[in-house]
């Protein structure tokens, strides 16, 4: 095991210093880049958590409160935001723990089929892919069509098996499968091509000899294929987690957050308390919270992912 | 104003056109900036009264109109005026104006509106007081745009109804006759009603609560009221409509209602005047309009109102506010065009004038003026009565009772406006 993981690992290029490389020539490759680091992630960040210790509602002077709007979110029970933001919070991680794993499997057993380079394998490439080309908005109303309680495709041919109609954006459990199903369609290419590349990677000696030896399908793919797609997987992993975790534009358009508030996000509430409500600084402290949340959850991926490794 | 959805699919941070605004006085023409956030086929028939307006004053005045996304005007809005790049006259909803003229966004209108020749007797009496906030006047009203009751003609005809309903009794036992199974395999495809289970339900609540005598929320903004015997009877009238007298397709999902009626499958549905034109455009439908049922012991209808609005500038020029309330008064007596749009005129003598009267459907909601409805004019009261659109959503749905829900939605609510103060 240990052998054959090295194996695939590539080596590392020799790094040759080329005459006339200097201080400014690494600045003048990153400065482009770190400018905007700076401009849109660095600025706003910091005058995100200045913001998180005062009131402001975008009018009157910001008004300094200390942790006040922290101690909100975490402590204070009789705040709005203590019952909201939780809620919100499980209704988001809800739909991660759904939808991450479908996320990665369903695109991989994708690639997998594509990469057998069978007939079609490039049309069907194109066609799982092209969902990503849309926007939030579009996708998610073509679903909002097809899936009508009363009026929807799906629930024709479901009536047509005598099953009642099916309230897939109304009503729980239907909302978040009706939820995770939309993600899933709409965003499966991204990581699908991950995937493939990652196959596409993979050396055809290696595959070979396993072969050779004895391993079957099931055996291949466990020590060859999956332990060789280590780097797309973690990334794969990282980012939709991010992605499923800053979920928006699905409830927003599809549910409203709805049954009740059972599908409100995180960042549904937060936009709500933000520009709904002008309470910029609690809306900032949740953002923050948010972001500081998820910075653990990313650095935990990787550190297992890492140690997998080692 | 169109829909909730429509709005909702505004996403968070795509406000990023130019705020150059000209605020400069070209020669002796005095150059009015008009904001509102007309962006549908609304548009068009605002523009039209705009250039009229702009002729009538022979480049003496010149309005000049930018149009956005409501979403983007109540976020940039608040922007601008601190910025002191305001626009010199805007449209805003009805229920924002007093949010915003409590944040000192807003110039108070008194006696510019006596100047301008703009009375009371002249509007309709309910949305003229609706504009006022903490004693004084913050908008004048454009139009309102109430709720109402669409029917299909056809079906109507078809099962030998012969006038819509106007009370509970007819309205369930007419919704009754046209539900019904039209293809024999034992499933209903045909219903009376349509009960949405969100947008614009709330809006039919409200009015429900008034019909019943009661009140969503407290003067203050503070207290919610929608709790007690008379708010929970109005929900539990809703609920009823389907689970007790099972005439409309349980949990509807945002305009399933809407789309069911286009197709010819509901007889009745029920909402905001600005569906028309939507409405009859449709293909194959036949459809007629009229004030919605009364389902308590009054007559209320819930309406909403484009108010005009003059925002705050850092420097005040009394030749341009004159001017703006000049073009206030203007595009008001002349909102026959806006009546077209699905709107009703909230001036009395364009809604008196034979064309409004000519407009079938307009006029026929119109018949619910004198008993039309606002919420109580707070900074907070939207923030209180929110949660009870959610509870209201989680009754019809059936998760839960009426009075717990709007238990629950009073916790919130009044949490949130403490929150908002």
């Amino acid at each position: 095991m240990q052998s054959k993981t090295n194996l695939v690992k590539p080596a590392k290029p020799l790094r040759i210093k080329r005459p006339g490389e200097s201080r400014w020539t690494t600045l003048f490759y990153i400065g482009p880049h770190l400018f905007f680091f700076i401009l849109f992630l660095v600025l706003p960040t910091l005058y995100g958590i200045y913001l998180s210790l005062h009131d402001w509602d975008l009018l009157r002077p910001a008004e300094f409160v200390g942790f006040e709007n922290y101690t909100d979110i975490f402590f204070n029970t009789e705040s709005i935001d203590y019952i909201e933001f939780w809620n919100a919070f499980w209704n988001t991680i809800k739909f991660v723990v759904f939808a991450v794993p479908c996320l990665i499997i369903v695109p991989l057993i994708l690639a997998l089929a594509i990469d057998t380079k069978t007939w079609g394998s490039s049309f069907f490439r194109a066609l799982f892919y092209a969902p990503s080309l849309l926007s939030v908005v579009t996708a998610v109303l073509i679903w909002v069509w097809i899936l009508d309680s009363n009026a929807g495709l799906v629930n024709f041919y479901v009536s047509k098996f005598g099953v009642d109609n099916i309230p897939w954006l109304t009503d729980m459990p239907w909302a978040w499968i009706a939820l995770v199903a939309i993600t899933v369609w709409w965003t499966i290419g991204r990581n699908m091509i991950l995937f493939l590349a990652g196959l596409q990677d993979i050396r055809e000696e290696l595959l070979e000899a396993a072969k050779i030896d004895g391993a079957g399908r099931l055996k291949r793919f466990w020590h060859i294929v999956l332990p060789s797609l280590r780097g797309p997987m973690l990334f794969a992993l990282v980012m939709t987690t991010i992605e499923s975790f800053n979920v928006f534009g699905q409830p927003n358009v599809a549910t409203a957050g709805g049954p009740g508030t059972e599908t409100k996000t995180l960042i549904m509430y937060i936009r709500e308390a933000a520009f709904g409500n002008y309470r910029m600084g609690d809306a900032a402290a949740m953002a923050i919270v948010m972001g500081a949340f998820l910075v653990v959850v990313s650095v935990v991926q990787f550190v297992i992912m890492k140690r997998k490794e080692g | 104003m169109t829909s909730a959805l429509a709005t909702s699919l505004v996403l968070a941070g795509c406000s990023s056109s130019s705020e150059s605004t000209t605020k400069t006085t070209e020669g002796s023409k005095i150059v009015l900036e008009f904001w509102n956030g007309f962006t549908g086929p609304d548009g068009n028939d605002m523009k039209k009264i705009v250039d009229e307006f702009n002729k009538s004053q022979a480049g003496k005045v010149e309005v000049k109109t930018q149009t956005m996304k409501w979403d983007q005007f109540y976020d940039k809005i608040r922007t601008v005026v601190n910025s002191g790049n305001a626009p010199d006259v805007a449209v805003m909803h009805l229920d924002q104006m007093p949010r915003m003229a409590s944040k000192g966004l807003l110039t108070p209108l008194d006696e510019l509106i006596k100047d301008a020749g703009l009375k009371k007797e002249d509007f309709i009496p309910q949305v003229w007081e609706a504009g006022m906030w903490d004693g004084k006047r913050y908008s004048v009203p454009l139009d309102v745009h109430p709720i109402a009751l669409y029917y299909n003609a056809d079906l109507f005809k078809k099962e030998g109804i012969e006038k819509p309903p106007t009370t509970l009794e007819e309205f369930v036992s007419t919704a009754k006759k046209l539900t019904k199974d039209t293809d024999g395999d034992g499933k209903i495809d045909q219903w009376g009603f349509g009960m949405p289970t969100l947008w614009p339900s709330q809006l039919m609540y409200y009015s429900a609560i008034r019909q019943n005598g009661g009140e969503s929320v407290s003067a203050d903004g503070m207290t919610a009221l929608y709790n007690d015997d008379k708010g929970v009877k109005a929900l539990q009238t809703l609920v009823d409509l389907i689970y007790k007298d099972k005439i409309s397709p349980e949990k509807i999902q945002q305009d399933g209602e809407v789309t069911l009626f286009k197709q010819g499958k509901l007889g009745m549905t029920i909402n905001g005047i600005w569906m028309i034109n939507g409405f009859k455009e449709q293909q194959g439908l036949n459809v007629a309009a009229a004030p919605i049922p009364q389902f308590g012991d009054t007559k209320a209808t819930w309406a909403g109102s484009h108010n005009f609005v003059v925002p705050k500038q850092k420097k005040e020029d009394p030749a341009k506010v004159k001017a703006a309330a000049e073009f206030i008064n203007y595009v008001t007596s002349n909102s026959l065009a806006w009546a077209k749009a699905g709107q009703i005129p909230a001036k009395n003598s364009v809604r008196d004038s034979a064309d409004f009267k000519a407009l079938k459907e307009q006029s026929a909601i119109a018949e619910q003026v004198p008993y039309l409805v606002f919420p109580p004019a707070s900074p907070t009261y939207v923030d209180v009565w929110v949660p009870a659109e959610q509870g209201v959503n989680k009754a019809l749905l059936g998760q839960m009772q009426p009075k717990q829900a709007l238990d629950e939605a009073k916790d919130k609510g009044e949490k949130a406006a403490k929150a908002a103060k």
